[in-house]
C-alpha cells in the first residue's frame, strides 16, 4: 500500500468498474443457465472421466500387470502423471501466497481460479499413488495408526511416507486457504441472490459473515499467516516429491539440485496451466476487463523466470554429469539425449527451454493466441520432463544385463485421459457454483493505478511525478 | 508529511563530495593499508594459511557486490517500488564487484597453493582428475575467472550508471532501459555465478561434486548482501543521511528479505545435506564426513546457528523487523555467519581434522572489511543519496509495509 | 435495556476512513464498521488493536512440531525399532520433512479454528446484523448513541461532510 502510486503503474481492472459492477459481473455467470459451450465442454470432460474410471476399475480388478511396467522399470507412467499433476497444483498457492507476500496486486483477478485449480490438480495427483498400490482399499496403511500388528508403524525414514504427509497437508491447507478466501464472497452472493436454494447454500457456507471490520482485521491476519505458512509448504511439497527420487542412488535420480529444480519446474508448469485455463475463461465468460492483457503479460514474465530456472537446472545437471567424471552419471545423460527415448528428451527441451524464450518479446506476451499455444506447449513439455527423469533413468541403470524398455499400455493412457477428465469436470462445475474471481479482493484494488494513469505526458516522455512536485525543481 | 519530504529531497546545492567526513574515509583507508600489510607479511611467513583465507575474503567481497547488484536488478524487473528510496545504497555497494573481481583475478597467482588439480604431477597420478582436466586446468580457469569479473563489472556499471543518469535527465525511459539491462544482467549473473562458485570453491575438493552447489552459494551470498545493505542503511540513517527517507517500513521490508533468504539458505543447506546423507555414496559423503567429525562438527552447528537459527528466531516478530537495533544486530550475525559458512566450505580442505584459528585469518578480514567500507562510501559520494527523479520514488517514500 | 445505534452509509473507502477518524475525534463510541472488503487504515481509525492470532499460530506450530518429532522418534526407535537400510533408528534428518508438514498443518488449522471461534463464524449461522449493501458496495459505520448528549443533527452533519450518503437509526435489544 502506498499513498502515492507511480505513473509507471497502470490500472489492474479495466472499464472503470464500480464496486457493484464487480459483484454483478462475477456473479452473472452463476445466475445464467449454462450455455451450449459449457454443456459441450462438460460432455467431453465427463466422457474422459468415465473412460478413466473404466480403465481404473479394470486395472484394480485385474492388477498392475495391465500396465506396461516390468522388472527394470517399476515406476513409469503413473508416477509421471502424479508428479505432473502435483506440479500443476503449485501455481495456485504460489499466486495466492507468494505473490501476496510480494505485494503483486495483479494476483487478485486470478488467485481464486488458480487455487481451485490447485485443489483439483492435487486430487488428480493423489489418485495415482493410490491406484499404484494395487489394492487401493488398503491405502490407509500408509497412515501411522495403532494396530494389532505390533503395533507396526510406518517407516518414517521413507520418502514415500513423507510424501503422504506432504500431499495430505498441502491438500488440507490449500483447501482451508481457498475456503477462507471464499467466505466474504459467499456472503456477497448470499446477500444478492433472489433464489431461496442459493440463499441457503451460500448462507450455509458463508458462516454468517457480515463484513464487520473487527472480523476483517482478524481475517487479514489469518490470511497473512496462512500465506506465510503456505509459502514454505508449497516449496516443501515438491521438494519431498523430488526426494522420492533423489534419495536413491540411480544416476539421473540422485542429484542434489533436485529440490529447487523440481519446485521451479512445478511453478513453471502450474503457471502454464493457469494461463491455459484463464485464457479460455476470460474469452468464454467475458472476463477480459478483469483478466487483462497486463495479467497475461505478468504471468508470461513469471514463465520466463521459472522457465529460466528450469533451463539452468537442466544445464547444471548436464554440466556436472560431465564434470563429475563419473561414467554412470555421464551415461545417464548421454542416454537421455541420444538413447532410445531421445525424442522425449528433445520434446522436453524444445517445449520447456526454447519455446518460452519467445515470451521475451512483448509482441508475443501480449498476443493471447500465441501465449495460449505456448502454455499448451509447456504443459506438454513438463509432462515429458517427468517422463524423461523417471522412466529413462530407470530403463538403463548400472547393469546392462537388466536394461529394458518401457511403453505405456492403453489402460495407462486411458487413466491419464481420465485424470484430465476429472480435472476439467471439477473445474467446469466450479465455474457454475462459486465465484471465479475474488470479488472482495478485486474491489480492494479497483481504484489502483487509475489516477496515476492519467498523469501528464509531455512530448511522448513521462515527466517524473517526484520531479514536478519539488519546489523549484530538482536541477 | 509530503512538504518536509520534498524540501529535503532537493539537495541540488549540496556538494556531494563532502557528504562524508574525511575522517571516516581516512579510517577505512587505514584499515585497507593495515590489512594489506597484514596479508603481505602473511604471504611471506605462512603462505599456505593465508591463501585460503584470501580466497574466502575475495569471494566474500565480490559476493557482497554481486548480491547488491542483483537486488537492484530484481527491484527493477519486478517493479518493486519500495526499494527506490534506499536504492543508492545497494548501488554503491555493487561497486565491490570491481574490487572483488580484481581480487579474484589477483588470486590466480596462488592457484597452485589452493587447487590440487593445478599440479600436473597430481593429475598424472589421478584417473578421475584426468577426466576433469578439460575443465580444471590453469589456463582455462584463468580465462573463466577474468571473464566473470569483466562481465559482472560491465553489467554493474551499466545498471548503476543508468540509474544515476536519471538524476540528471529525469527521463522515465531510463527506468525502462534499466529494466532491460537488469533482465539481461539477471540471466548473465545466474549463468555465471553458479559455475564461478564451483570453480573457485567446489574445485578445492576436485573429487567431490554437488549440483546444488551454485544455488547454495547464491543463497548465502544474497543473504549476506541483504544484511550488508541493511547495515549500511541503518548506519547512514543513524548518521542522519537517510533519516527523512528511510522509514520503519523500509526496514521492515529489508527484515522480511533477510528472514526469507536466511530461511531459503537453510532450505538449500538441508536439501544438500539430506540427499548426501541419505544416499550415502562414498565419494559424496566424504565431504560431509570431513565436516562432521572432530572439531568441524561443532563448527557445522555454528554455521547453522549464525545463518539461520538466530536470524529466524530473532526476526519472527513483526516488531523485530521494524526495529533498527534488532535488525542491525541480526544483520551483523548474518555477515559473521556468511564468513563462517565460507570458512566451513573452504578451510577443511587445508586443515582436515579440526578447525584452528591463527592471527592470519585476521589479515584478509581486515583488508576485506576496509575495502568494502571504503568502496561503498566513496561510491555513495559520487551520486545523490536519493534517486531524485525516479518515477517510483514517491511511491517508495509513502508506502506502508 | 436497549441501545440506539446510529448508522451512516458511505460510498467510498476514503470517506469512511476519514469519517471514522472524525467520529473518534468527536468522542463518539464506534461500535463497528461493515465493509465489502478489508479497508486498510480503518482498523487504525477505529482504534482496534492488532489481532493476537499470530500467537495462536506460533503455539499450534510448536505443538505440532514437538508432538510429531517425539512421535517419530518413539515409533522408530523405541516402540518397534526396525533396522532399515542401516540408517540410525532415530534418524533426525529423515524426520525433518514430516515434522515440518505437521507443524504447518497444526499451525494452519489451529489459526483458522481460532479465527472462526473468536469471530463466531460457523456453518449455517445467520449474520448477526445486516446492513443494506454492506457486502456489495456500501461502507457502513455504526455508532452507539450513548447518552442524551448525542446530537443527531450534529452527527449527521459531520458525516455528510465526509460524503455520507444515508443515515439511519436503529434500536437494538441488548442482553
Amino acid at each position: 500500500m502506498s499513498d502515492h502510486t507511480s505513473i509507471l503503474r497502470s490500472p489492474l481492472i479495466l472499464g472503470n468498474k464500480s464496486y457493484s459492477d464487480v459483484t454483478e459481473d462475477v456473479a452473472l455467470p452463476l445466475d445464467r443457465s449454462p450455455g451450449k459451450e459449457w454443456w459441450m465442454a462438460f460432455a467431453v470432460s465427463s466422457s474422459m472421466l468415465f473412460l478413466g474410471l473404466a480403465a481404473v476399475t479394470y486395472q484394480v480388478m485385474t492388477g498392475i500387470g495391465t500396465w506396461g511396467l516390468n522388472n527394470t522399470v517399476g515406476w513409469a507412467f503413473d508416477i509421471t502423471n502424479f508428479v505432473f499433476w502435483i506440479g500443476i497444483g503449485h501455481a495456485g498457492t504460489l499466486i495466492s501466497a507468494i505473490l501476496f507476500l510480494f505485494r503483486q496486486k495483479w494476483r487478485t483477478s486470478v488467485n481464486r481460479s488458480a487455487e481451485a485449480m490447485t485443489i483439483f490438480a492435487v486430487i488428480c495427483a493423489g489418485i495415482f499413488p493410490i491406484i499404484h498400490m494395487g489394492r487401493p482399499w488398503l491405502a490407509f496403511w500408509v497412515v501411522p495408526y495403532p494396530n494389532l500388528r505390533g503395533p507396526l508403524w510406518v517407516n518414517f525414514r521413507s520418502p514415500l511416507v513423507w510424501d503422504m504427509f506432504a500431499i495430505g497437508t498441502y491438500f488440507t491447507i490449500s483447501l482451508v486457504f481457498w475456503f477462507v478466501g471464499l467466505i466474504p464472497d459467499l456472503a456477497t452472493l448470499r446477500d444478492r441472490t433472489a433464489s431461496n436454494i442459493k440463499k441457503k447454500f451460500y448462507g450455509l457456507l458463508s458462516l454468517g459473515w457480515d463484513g464487520s471490520n473487527r472480523t476483517w482485521l482478524r481475517y487479514e491476519t489469518v490470511y497473512l499467516l496462512l500465506a506465510g505458512l503456505a509459502t514454505p509448504l508449497v516449496v516443501s511439497v515438491h521438494t519431498i516429491v523430488s526426494w522420492d527420487f533423489a534419495t536413491s542412488v540411480i544416476p539421473g535420480w540422485h542429484t542434489t539440485i533436485f529440490p529447487p529444480y523440481f519446485v521451479a519446474g512445478a511453478v513453471f508448469s502450474g503457471f502454464a496451466m493457469v494461463l491455459t485455463l484463464m485464457i479460455i475463461a476470460r474469452t468464454v465468460l467475458h472476463f477480459e476487463e478483469y483478466i487483462t492483457l497486463h495479467h497475461i503479460e505478468s504471468m508470461g514474465k513469471i514463465i520466463i523466470a521459472t522457465g529460466g530456472m528450469v533451463a539452468l537446472a537442466y544445464l547444471t545437471e548436464l554440466f556436472v554429469a560431465m564434470y563429475s567424471g563419473n561414467e554412470y552419471e555421464r551415461f545417464a545423460f548421454i542416454n537421455r539425449m541420444f538413447g532410445p527415448y531421445a525424442w522425449a528428451y528433445w520434446i522436453m527441451v524444445s517445449c520447456n527451454v526454447l519455446s518460452p524464450q519467445l515470451l521475451w518479446l512483448k509482441k508475443v506476451r501480449t498476443n493471447v493466441t500465441l501465449v495460449f499455444l505456448l502454455s499448451l506447449a509447456i504443459n506438454v513439455g513438463m509432462w515429458f520432463e517427468r517422463f524423461v527423469i523417471i522412466t529413462i533413468s530407470l530403463t538403463r541403470d548400472y547393469l546392462p544385463a537388466s536394461w529394458d524398455v518401457y511403453a505405456p499400455t492403453l489402460i495407462e493412457i486411458a487413466t491419464l485421459i481420465g485424470s484430465f477428465g476429472l480435472f476439467l469436470t471439477l473445474f467446469l462445475l466450479f465455474t457454475r457454483i462459486l465465484p471465479m474471481i475474488a470479488i472482495g479482493e478485486v474491489k480492494g484494488v479497483l481504484s489502483y493505478g487509475r489516477a496515476s494513469h492519467e498523469a501528464p505526458k509531455a512530448e511522448g516522455r513521462y515527466v517524473s511525478a517526484a520531479h514536478e512536485r519539488v519546489p523549484g525543481g530538482v536541477r | 508529511m509530503a512538504e518536509t519530504t520534498y524540501r529535503i529531497q532537493a539537495p541540488a546545492s549540496l556538494p556531494v563530495t563532502t557528504e562524508f567526513s574525511p575522517r571516516a574515509l581516512r579510517m577505512f583507508l587505514l584499515l585497507v593499508l593495515a590489512g594489506s600489510a597484514f596479508v603481505v607479511s602473511g604471504l611471506a611467513l605462512d603462505s599456505p594459511r593465508i591463501w585460503p583465507n584470501l580466497l574466502l575474503a575475495g569471494f566474500y567481497v565480490v559476493g557482497i557486490g554481486l548480491a547488491a547488484g542483483f537486488l537492484v536488478a530484481v527491484s527493477y524487473i519486478s517493479n518493486a517500488g519500495w526499494l527506490t528510496a534506499i536504492r543508492r545504497v545497494p548501488e554503491a555497494m555493487a561497486s565491490n564487484v570491481y574490487v572483488g573481481g580484481l581480487w579474484m583475478i589477483m588470486l590466480l597467482a596462488g592457484v597452485h597453493s589452493l587447487y590440487e588439480w593445478s599440479h600436473t604431477e597430481t593429475v598424472a597420478a589421478d584417473a578421475l582428475l584426468q577426466k576433469k582436466e578439460f575443465w580444471l586446468n590453469v589456463p582455462f580457469f584463468s580465462v573463466r575467472t577474468i571473464a566473470y569479473a569483466v562481465l559482472w563489472s560491465l553489467f554493474t556499471y551499466l545498471l548503476v550508471h543508468t540509474s544515476r543518469l536519471q538524476d540528471e535527465t529525469g527521463e522515465v525511459t531510463l527506468t525502462l532501459r534499466n529494466r532491460a539491462i537488469a533482465a539481461v544482467f539477471t540471466v548473465v549473473f545466474t549463468l555465471t555465478f553458479w559455475i564461478a562458485s564451483m570453480d573457485w570453491i567446489m574445485s578445492l575438493e576436485p573429487h567431490w561434486y554437488s549440483t546444488i552447489f551454485g544455488i547454495y552459494n547464491f543463497s548465502g551470498t544474497f543473504t549476506s548482501g541483504v544484511a550488508a545493505v541493511t547495515v549500511a542503511v541503518i548506519a547512514l540513517r543513524r548518521r542522519g543521511y537517510l533519516k527523512e527517507f528511510v522509514r520503519d517500513d523500509h526496514l521492515h521490508d529489508l527484515g522480511k528479505l533477510l528472514f526469507a533468504f536466511s530461511t531459503f539458505w537453510m532450505y538449500i543447506w538441508f536439501s544438500q545435506y539430506l540427499l548426501i546423507w541419505y544416499a550415502n555414496i562414498p565419494e559424496e559423503t566424504a565431504y560431509f564426513l570431513k565436516r562432521e567429525t572432530a572439531g568441524w562438527g561443532t563448527f557445522t552447528i555454528l554455521v547453522l546457528l549464525f545463518n539461520w537459527v538466530i536470524p529466524f528466531i530473532a526476526l519472527m516478530p513483526r516488531s523485530a523487523k521494524r526495529s533498527e537495533g534488532v535488525l542491525l544486530r541480526v544483520s551483523i550475525v548474518v555477515l559473521v555467519g556468511h564468513w563462517i559458512d565460507l570458512f566451513w566450505m573452504i578451510l577443511p580442505t587445508f586443515m582436515p581434522g579440526s578447525p584452528s584459528f591463527s592471527i592470519w585469518e585476521l589479515g584478509p578480514i581486515v583488508l576485506a572489511a576496509g575495502l568494502v567500507c571504503l568502496v561503498t562510501v566513496r561510491s555513495l559520494t559520487r551520486a545523490r543519496l536519493i534517486p531524485v527523479n525516479d518515477p517510483m520514488l514517491l511511491e517508495s517514500l509513502t508506502y506502508h509495509s | 435495556m436497549s441501545r440506539r445505534l446510529f448508522i451512516a452509509y458511505f460510498k467510498d473507502e476514503q470517506d469512511i476512513v476519514e469519517a471514522t477518524k472524525a467520529a473518534g475525534a468527536a468522542g463518539h463510541e464506534i461500535l463497528d464498521a461493515y465493509t465489502p472488503y478489508a479497508v486498510h487504515g480503518l482498523d487504525k481509525a477505529m482504534g482496534l488493536k492488532p489481532s493476537r492470532l499470530p500467537w495462536v499460530c506460533l503455539i499450534f506450530g510448536l505443538l505440532g512440531a514437538t508432538a510429531k518429532l517425539w512421535f517419530q522418534v518413539w515409533t522408530s526407535a523405541f516402540n518397534w525399532p526396525v533396522n532399515i537400510g542401516g540408517k540410525p533408528l532415530a534418524s533426525i534428518p529423515a524426520f525433518v520433512p514430516v515434522t515440518f508438514e505437521i507443524t504447518v498443518l497444526f499451525a494452519g488449522l489451529g489459526t483458522v479454528g481460532a479465527f472462526f471461534l473468536v469471530s463466531r463464524l460457523r456453518p449455517g449461522r445467520k449474520p448477526a446484523v445486516s446492513y443494506d449493501r454492506a457486502t456489495n458496495d456500501r461502507f457502513v459505520l455504526v455508532l452507539v448513541e450513548r447518552d442524551a448528549s448525542f446530537d443527531l443533527q450534529k452527527t449527521t452533519d459531520l458525516f455528510k461532510r465526509h460524503g455520507c450518503v444515508k443515515v439511519e437509526e436503529r434500536l437494538e435489544a441488548e442482553e
